[in-house]
């Protein structure tokens, strides 16, 4: 979420400045807001992290009101805020928390894509080959069988070989 | 808050505590970087199209971002208000047009403040007042001090009915455009702005332009139109004198048969004076004149002309070629005046073919050997020059070096630059626009009225008929006025300045719009310009931006401007457009008031016959595919329509009920969305309303 937040920022700062890609920049805080309605209800997640919830509500409200000045305004207003909408500083971003802070690695079997597995950005190989093995649609296909090698792609792919 | 959203109230809650806190007034403040952004202003025609609503937005959404950022922002709003609209309402309606645009200018003043656009509206200005247009009048004074204005005969286009100049534009196939009457060209005192004083400057600071679009650099170049050639002498068979022509081709010298005149060269009826010809030639100059300027110089034309009885000598080759009078070429080009090479230039070619004159190929393509007899048409690309006595063998690039060398030896010409802008014609035969601050004295001659004496306002005593020449005329009081000079009786100019002088340098004005020691003050304009961002309809690439260039160097060599360069980065936009409906025989059809529907097609109102989807057309209210921005404010909001009229609002397929139901359920989603968000993380005390 925070990630995307800062994300949605950087899209919107360069589409404003650099392209007048202003539906792009659009279609970006709508992406951001579709995310904030799916996390806030989820109940569980909401005590935790209520705090980057509502940074991501104040950085849609700010970032929508170069467009939608009216709506932004009223909706900053409702959010209690005290300093002026149009006195407010732009957000910036950081690329710190633009970093990927997970991956998405891909599992194959003999060479086909058979699942999918998110891991920690610092995750060791071990970590992945461990948790490759353990996913349910990976451990069926490799069920009965020895492992012949394991092919890593760091970062991407993990690549089971099975014994012929 | 309530559960629904209501945009009228929101907005305008918001609209007036805008107002209120001054949110968007500007002032200068070195501390902070500065952003100036400015739209193109409009014309006040009567209300607010989509086009505007588009480069507005555009506009807003950039000043209000870059305020956040922390810029000191200037983003002015004014009105471009002289033209001929307002005339011809007081033609047609009997409104005065000073009435008609300033009714029109409350009207889409309203309009704009309704959309909640983020101007400093203290710096408002409308082209029309006297606290203006004085401006423009001294900016003419000080231009024709320096020569820079100037006055001249030229060709104009005329019409004998309605007894006034008119533009290239407003001849439709050699007619008048309001009375169908032919029109004619006819040699006019006119007074002109010598921007080509500035063409050099002009071409090379495009270089310095990153931030504009390349296609717009590319027009401009082009409506410069530099070229680098050669002025050649060749003098007249048997007689004093000689013809001078300009080429960019010197190397297929050797191959010019003939010379071709404009009928307006000075030698053009003397030339022909005491031959068999004469009689000829004076037809068909008089024929060709009648045609009209507009449709000369056309590609496509066919090309007409008139042996003048008379000769002159190509000094290369040192033969005896006839000299013809041509109706594609312009005395305003050049100098009135080419060496034809058929072989090598299409037009020469269709001529020579036509009058049975020589084809002489003296430029051949790599690997081929053209005869002239075998040619279908011109070889105008470069080659190797044939043919051409001691340049023989020579590649062209190094030969037109070498044929000029040997030209300014020989004394027979020069290495010259031409360019394709020509001087700024400026005087209109119009009521509404700014009087040329000028006094004719039978005694003294032309004299400046003095700069204390202006403005020199338009009189109110104007009948408006559309006939006879410039309305001013028609006011004594006006008219008739003393000499500053001499006090004896003299007369004013009646003639009023093209309203693009009014939009040269309007974004000076906004700097210091009420300054009145001089146009605008050098020290605000010297913090605030350049415009960082310019925002405007495409259509304005070559004539708005390249006077708003001269004019910027111009009151820079005045002492006044800073800068060479008035808009640092430009976004242009092109026709707002949409489909268009059309029954075949009710006509043009509103997108709205058709039957049936998407799926079981779209039918005339009228009489049930199919409506024809057409071509996706530019708005116009003749072909009925308009979307006024009013509507769409009054249905949704400022906010829906400033964010969907861009990407979304102008290509809805079918009625303007569905078009409305999709923006509005667009917009009303996003903000049930976002309220209920908004809702969820105010602090609780809020939460209980």
């Amino acid at each position: 979420m925070q990630r995307l937040t800062h994300r949605t920022i950087k899209k919107v700062t360069e589409d404003i400045e650099t392209r007048f890609h202003f539906n792009t920049a659009i279609a970006a805080i709508m992406e951001l807001l579709n995310a904030v309605v799916a996390e806030s209800q989820n109940r569980a997640a909401a005590g935790a992290r209520a705090a980057i919830v509502k940074q991501a509500v104040e950085a849609i409200v700010v970032l929508l009101y170069p467009f939608v000045p009216h709506v932004a305004s009223e909706l900053w207003e409702a959010l209690d805020e005290k300093t002026p909408l149009d006195r407010v500083p732009w957000p910036s971003y950081s690329s710190e928390a633009l970093e990927r802070a997970e991956l998405l690695i891909v599992v194959q079997v003999d060479g086909k894509v058979r699942g999918k597995i998110t891991v920690p950005a610092d995750a060791t190989s071990e970590s992945i080959e461990a948790e490759a093995m353990a996913d349910p649609k990976v451990k069926g296909f490799v069920a009965g069988r020895g492992i012949q090698k394991v092919i890593q792609v760091p970062r991407r792919l993990v690549n089971i070989v099975l014994e012929g | 808050m309530e559960d629904r959203y209501h945009p009228q109230e929101v907005e305008e809650k918001w609209q007036r505590l805008w107002e209120e806190k001054q949110s968007f007034r500007a002032a200068e403040d070195p501390a902070r970087p500065k952003y100036y952004v400015l739209e193109m202003f409009p014309y006040p025609s009567g209300r607010i199209h989509m086009g505007h609503v588009r480069n507005y937005s555009i506009g807003d959404v950039v000043a209000r971002y870059k305020r956040m950022r922390g810029h000191n922002v200037l983003h002015p709003m004014g009105w471009d208000a002289f033209g001929l609209p307002a005339e011809n309402a007081a033609i047609e309606r009997k409104i005065h047009p000073e009435a008609w645009t300033r009714e029109n200018i409350l009207y889409m003043k309203t309009q704009l403040r309704r959309m909640g656009l983020s101007y400093d509206w203290e710096r408002e200005l409308a082209t029309c007042e006297p606290d203006y247009y004085r401006w423009n009048q001294w900016i003419f004074l000080k231009l024709y001090e320096r020569g820079i204005a100037y006055k001249k005969k030229s060709s104009v286009n005329w019409c004998p009915s309605c007894e006034t100049v008119l533009a290239n534009e407003q001849v439709i196939e050699g007619a008048c455009w309001r009375c169908e009457t032919p029109v004619v060209e006819k040699e006019l005192e006119q007074w002109f702005f010598r921007i080509t004083a500035y063409a050099d400057e002009l071409l090379a600071d495009l270089d310095r332009l990153p931030g504009w679009p390349d296609k717009v650099l590319a027009m401009q170049r082009n409506w410069i139109g530099k070229s680098t050639g050669a002025e050649i002498e060749f003098p007249l068979a048997g007689g004093e004198g000689a013809l001078r022509v300009f080429t960019t081709r010197q190397d297929t010298v050797y191959g010019a048969t003939f010379v071709s005149l404009a009928v307006e060269h000075p030698l053009a009826l003397e030339l022909a004076r005491g031959t068999s010809q004469e009689r000829a030639v004076g037809d068909f100059v008089e024929r060709i004149k009648k045609a009209g300027l507009a449709r000369r110089g056309e590609e496509e034309g066919e090309k007409e002309g008139v042996f003048t009885g008379s000769y002159c000598v190509n000094p290369f080759t040192g033969e005896k070629i006839p000299i013809y009078l041509a109706n594609f070429v312009l005395m305003e080009y050049g100098t009135g005046a080419v060496m034809a090479v058929p072989a090598h230039d299409q037009r020469d070619f269709e001529f020579a073919k036509k009058y049975g004159l020589p084809i002489r190929v003296v430029i051949q393509p790599q690997g081929a050997a053209l005869a002239p007899e075998a040619m279908r048409e011109a070889y105008a690309d470069e080659g190797v020059m044939a043919d051409s006595g001691p340049f023989t063998g020579l590649p062209s690039a190094e030969g037109k070096e070498k044929v000029a060398l040997h030209l300014e030896e020989k004394g027979w010409g020069k290495k010259d630059i031409r360019y394709r802008l020509r001087d700024w014609g400026i005087s209109r035969q119009r009521y509404w626009g700014t009087p040329i601050p000028i006094i004719y004295c039978p005694k003294c001659g032309v004299v400046p009225v003095p700069e204390k004496d202006l403005p020199v306002a338009l009189p109110r005593d104007v009948p408006f008929t559309g006939k006879g020449g410039s309305p001013l005329a028609e006011s004594k009081k006006f008219v008739e006025t003393k000499c500053p000079r001499c006090g004896g009786a003299a007369r004013r100019e009646t003639d009023t300045m093209d309203t693009f002088v009014d939009s040269s340098w309007y974004y000076f004005r906004y700097t210091s719009p009420k300054f009145d020691a001089a146009p605008f003050d050098p020290d605000k304009a010297g913090y605030w310009m350049p415009v960082d961002q310019y925002i405007g309809g495409v259509e304005h690439a070559v004539l708005h931006l390249l006077y708003a260039r001269f004019f910027t160097k111009a009151l820079r060599d005045l002492g006044l401007a800073k800068v060479g360069e008035p808009f640092a980065n430009l976004l242009t936009q092109g026709m707002v457009s949409k489909e268009t409906y059309r029954c075949e025989d009710h006509g043009w059809l509103f997108p709205a008031e058709l039957a049936g529907s998407d799926q079981a097609g779209w039918r005339c109102p009228h009489c049930g016959k199919p409506a024809v989807k057409g071509r996706v057309e530019k708005m116009s209210k003749s072909k009925k595919n308009i979307v006024d921005p009013e509507d769409l404010i009054a249905a949704y909001g400022a906010d829906t329509a400033r964010l969907f009229t861009p990407p979304v609002a102008l290509y809805f397929p079918a009625s303007r009920r569905h078009e409305r139901r999709r923006i509005g359920d667009g917009a009303r989603r996003a903000f049930a969305g976002a309220q209920g968000l908004a809702a969820a993380h105010a602090p609780d005390d809020q939460k209980s309303h």
